[in-house]
């Protein structure tokens, strides 16, 4: 890409299961006006807004982009909507980049949303995405497929229940230094384990909550950019990778494709992301998800997941944080879920992390994960590098 | 724009209303036949861009199921839920940002899929649940609604506005692919079923099933293909208020200004002379005539009394839907992906047997959203 | 002090119906199952890759493989599983497993319901210990058969 990209500012809602004080685009208005808060600007200074939503069926309202778009700041103006599942965020984010990468804007915002706590059982909506002539009849969920996936990678990769919660201790305690965090719980490995069971094998608090909420990140082009932020967070890299797999299938390493990283790592010129990368904000709504993208990001082989695992890798005090802000884990508005991601890249880069900043970065790793394995299924994948140098 | 992108490849589907394929065999056809028509493989293709509604595909997320027959296997590929003109604008987006040097777009519907009234409860359900829908709006009433005060402002008739229809159904009977291809008289269509005034019955498109693709490819690619291309001068897309109520409906706002965006960008200055031919988004008879004005094919207000002038026929200056429209032709997600890529195929000369002779700058136009809310609209040209 | 604001909730629910077009591969597929008892997989000429259910095109070579067809038989092993003890709404009422089964000579799996295990001790899936482990097919009686996936059920091989 010849035109350099940076985000300039961010805004978030506090996440809760119901907003009830707030309607769908109350919420919108909230994130939007805060994002421009954070870079300065206001509404004359958009020249384009792209949006992000997931299922509608979550939230009961089709196209609700539609609805919520003059929230958007989006009134008068280019706008469009995103859904690439769980990795909506993501996708629209690197849509946004790809508005100001063409040289037709300058200033982009990007908005995602969604209201989970509309309904009353987000995985009765879910099982809605299996195909439908085939698989519809076997209670496929999001929750039951990835731990099919995660039992695979278990025997596979040897990790245990016990390094699952370990994870989720690790999520809950830094979404106390979060002040937009859902889940703002302390737990012990203990009050993981025995957690009520919902699919082997995971226990309650192995899985995200349902959360409402909504994000906003604002991207310019390199000179507008500096101007309007004094650290603003430069796109190194950025890359999609859609993956088609079922799981078992002849090869499947019980993950999904890392290429998106990979892309990413390329584009950005990072060739050794442990050292390179000092904070990841990684998409992994469940605790075994976190111990797989160890290897999938590239951090570590296989064989050493356990081994990161046990020596509090992704800790706030770790060799490389993950999910300083508690993660997909504590909070999950699922289409505005990848956005936050990049949202607290952004912020850890910008050095606007307060009790959540993870000290000397350089470099922030963004991801997002949508879709899910199944028959002729597709898994959306999105990475982001932020840096602070262009 | 500095940098150029061009359409190289094309296809359709044979529009129907009801295909007894499924939907992922009639994606995958209709992607596998644009690549080929593009004189590539699927291994030469960068980027997928997509265009689809879950609702409409009765898949909670439907691109988790219709992403591989589009071709994503391993693939940068993302969807919107809008029009697939929308679609084809990112598309150019991601290709002019210099990251990927084309992208395959593909957008679709099998509104048979949805049965009973299933279409029209979809498009109540776009509305907020505590302001417009519990007053019981879809799409058809809000465009009635439209409809209704453009009639009343300017004195547009019923006759005008069946103009459209006959036109466009009659151009249909030309279009090998069009699904609506029988033939009707202004009387027919006056007399058609009242659905919601003033539209009736034959103001309205039908369901279509159907599917179109089309590869845009950066520069220098494009320049070396012996193929024909669609040079894009200029595209512009706008979003309008999704209050209707706080807009003016006698005219579709967010259009002037889509419309000016994009013929800004291409250096038109005076769209009924310089225009070849037209594919709008004629969502109702009555649309078209107001989309005229919004594209600046004659003054505001005039759109009847231009219609009846013979401007917009084949025969005219800017004939106006010569594939026959989203009246004779109405697969929902797909409709303004669909112009793009009829609009492509006059200036490329393979428009059959209704081509435009000599098309040199061809305008496409696509609505995404209830009462015409967000519009995008494409300049084309033959050459470079 | 100003006043806490009484919040409203305003109620909804859809009721969507659908008909979802199988297209001629599904159909044939469905249809074997149906009139013959028979899993039959579509193959790729490509990448040699054997899929079932079967599929018209494959994502991977992106080529149309409607015409190549295999037939499987009626056992294979657990390629994926977990045992679900909550309840979801509009989802049977736990305990059951769900799993992904691969037959002999397939490449991809399907998932589907997975009997013959006992499950008043649900230790017995808490580790990963099902993997692999072999599976039959058994269907319906002929007359019972509507040609859907649930014309047969996957029970693990004692």
């Amino acid at each position: 890409m010849a035109r350099k990209v940076a985000i300039v500012g961010t805004g978030q809602t506090k996440y809760a299961t119901r907003r009830f004080d707030l309607s769908a685009d109350d919420m919108v208005f909230e994130a939007t006006s805060r994002a421009l808060d954070d870079a300065g600007l206001t509404i004359k200074d958009v020249d384009a807004v792209v949006f992000g939503m997931a299922p509608e069926a979550l939230d009961g309202v089709n196209c609700m982009d539609k609805w919520c778009s003059g929230a958007s700041a989006a009134y008068g103006k280019p706008f469009m909507r995103v859904h690439t599942g769980g990795a909506t965020g993501g996708s629209a984010a690197i849509a946004a980049a790809y508005h100001v990468a063409s040289g037709l804007f300058d200033v982009v915002l990007v908005v995602a949303m969604e209201r989970v706590g509309e309904t009353p059982d987000a995985q009765r909506v879910l099982n809605r995405i299996y195909e439908p002539t085939l698989a519809s009849e076997f209670a496929l969920n999001i929750i039951n497929v990835v731990a099919m996936g995660t039992i695979r990678a278990m025997k596979s990769h040897g990790f245990t229940e016990q390094h699952m919660a370990l994870i989720s201790v690790k999520n809950h305690l830094n979404a106390l230094n979060n002040p937009f965090a859902h889940l703002q719980i302390r737990v012990t490995a203990e009050d993981v384990l025995k957690s009520p069971l919902v699919c082997w094998p995971f226990k309650l608090l192995d899985c995200c909550p349902r959360s409402d909420g909504a994000c906003a990140v604002v991207f310019a082009a390199g000179d507008k950019a500096k101007k309007i932020a004094r650290v603003p967070a430069w796109v190194k890299g950025m890359a999609a990778v859609t993956d088609i797999k079922v799981p078992g299938e002849t090869g499947d390493t019980g993950w999904i494709s890392a290429d998106a990283a990979l892309n990413a790592y390329k584009r950005a010129g990072i060739d050794n992301p442990r050292r390179q990368i000092q904070v990841v904000e990684c998409y992994s709504p469940f605790s075994s998800m976190e111990l797989m993208l160890y290897e999938n990001l590239k951090f570590c082989e296989s064989s050493e997941i356990v081994k990161l695992a046990e020596a509090g890798f992704g800790e706030m005090n770790g060799e490389v944080p993950f999910t300083p802000s508690g993660g997909v884990m504590c909070s999950n508005p699922i289409g505005a879920t990848a956005l936050i991601r990049i949202a607290e890249a952004a912020i850890q880069v910008m050095g606007k992390g307060e009790k959540r900043q993870v000290h000397g970065v350089k470099n922030a790793l963004a991801t997002g994960t949508g879709g899910s394995p199944g028959i002729g299924s597709a898994s959306f994948t999105t990475a982001m590098v932020l840096g602070r140098d262009i | 724009m500095a940098e150029r992108v061009a359409i190289i490849g094309v296809a359709q589907t044979k529009y129907e209303g009801k295909s007894s394929d499924a939907l992922s065999d009639i994606i995958f056809d209709v992607s596998s036949r644009a690549i080929e028509d593009a004189g590539l493989n699927i291994k030469d293709i960068g980027s997928i861009t997509l265009a689809a509604h879950d609702m409409v595909d009765g898949r909670a997320i439907t691109s988790m199921l219709t992403a591989a027959p589009a071709g994503a296997h391993l693939k940068d590929e993302i969807r919107l839920a809008e029009d697939g003109s929308f679609a084809v604008a990112l598309a150019c987006l991601r290709v002019l940002s210099g990251e990927f040097t084309n992208s395959l777009v593909v957008g679709w519907s099998k509104c048979s899929e949805c049965t009973g009234d299933t279409m029209n409860t979809i498009a109540n359900l776009c509305y907020d649940p505590f302001f417009y829908r519990p007053s019981g709006l879809n799409d058809v009433i809000s465009y009635a609604i439209q409809a209704q005060q453009y009639m009343v402002k300017y004195d547009i008739t019923c006759e005008q506005a069946a103009e459209v229809v006959l036109k466009n159904r009659a151009n249909a009977q030309n279009n090998e692919l069009a699904h609506l291809k029988s033939a009707v008289t202004v009387r027919d269509i006056l007399e058609s079923q009242p659905v919601s005034t003033p539209l009736k019955k034959l103001d309205l498109p039908p369901w279509s099933d159907g599917a179109c693709a089309m590869v845009i490819s950066n520069a220098s690619t494009a320049k070396k293909t012996k193929k024909k291309c669609a040079w894009v001068k200029g595209f512009g897309w706008s979003n309008d208020t999704y209050f209707s109520g706080e807009k003016d409906l006698s005219k579709l706002g967010s259009l002037y200004d889509a419309a000016a965006r994009a013929y800004k960008m291409a250096a038109v200055t005076n769209p009924a002379k310089e225009i070849d031919v037209a594919e709008i988004h004629d969502i109702t008879s009555f649309h078209e005539l107001m989309e005229y004005e919004a594209l600046g094919f004659c003054p505001e207000g005039m759109g009847g009394k231009y219609i009846l002038s013979g401007a917009t026929s084949m025969e005219g200056t800017i004939p106006v839907n010569p594939s026959g429209g989203c009246l004779s032709t109405n697969p929902y997600t797909a409709v303004g992906m669909i112009r793009v890529a009829e609009a492509a195929l006059q200036v490329m000369g393979r428009a059959g047997e209704h081509q435009v002779p000599g098309a040199k700058t061809a305008l496409a136009h696509g609505i995404s959203g209830l009462s015409a809310q967000n519009n995008c609209v494409f300049i084309l040209n033959k050459n470079l | 002090m100003p006043e806490k604001t009484e919040l409203l909730t305003v109620p909804g629910v859809w009721n969507l119906p659908y008909n979802y077009s199988a297209g001629e591969t599904i159909s044939k597929f469905l249809i074997e199952i149906r009139d013959n008892g028979r899993i039959m997989g579509t193959k790729c000429s490509k990448c040699n890759r054997v899929i079932v259910p079967a599929r018209s095109y494959c994502e991977r070579c992106f080529i149309s493989i409607k015409d190549s067809w295999v037939e499987l038989p009626p056992k294979g092993t657990v390629a994926a599983f977990t045992l679900v003890t909550m309840k979801f709404e509009g989802l049977p009422d736990p305990p059951y497993i769900v799993a992904f089964i691969k037959l002999d000579g397939a490449d991809t799996t399907f998932p589907h319901y997975l009997t013959g295990v006992d499950l008043s001790d649900t230790s017995v899936t808490r580790d990963t210990a099902l993997l692999g482990k072999p599976v039959r097919l058994v269907f319906k009686d002929k007359k019972d058969r509507q040609a859907r996936m649930t014309d047969f059920r996957v029970e693990l091989v004692p």
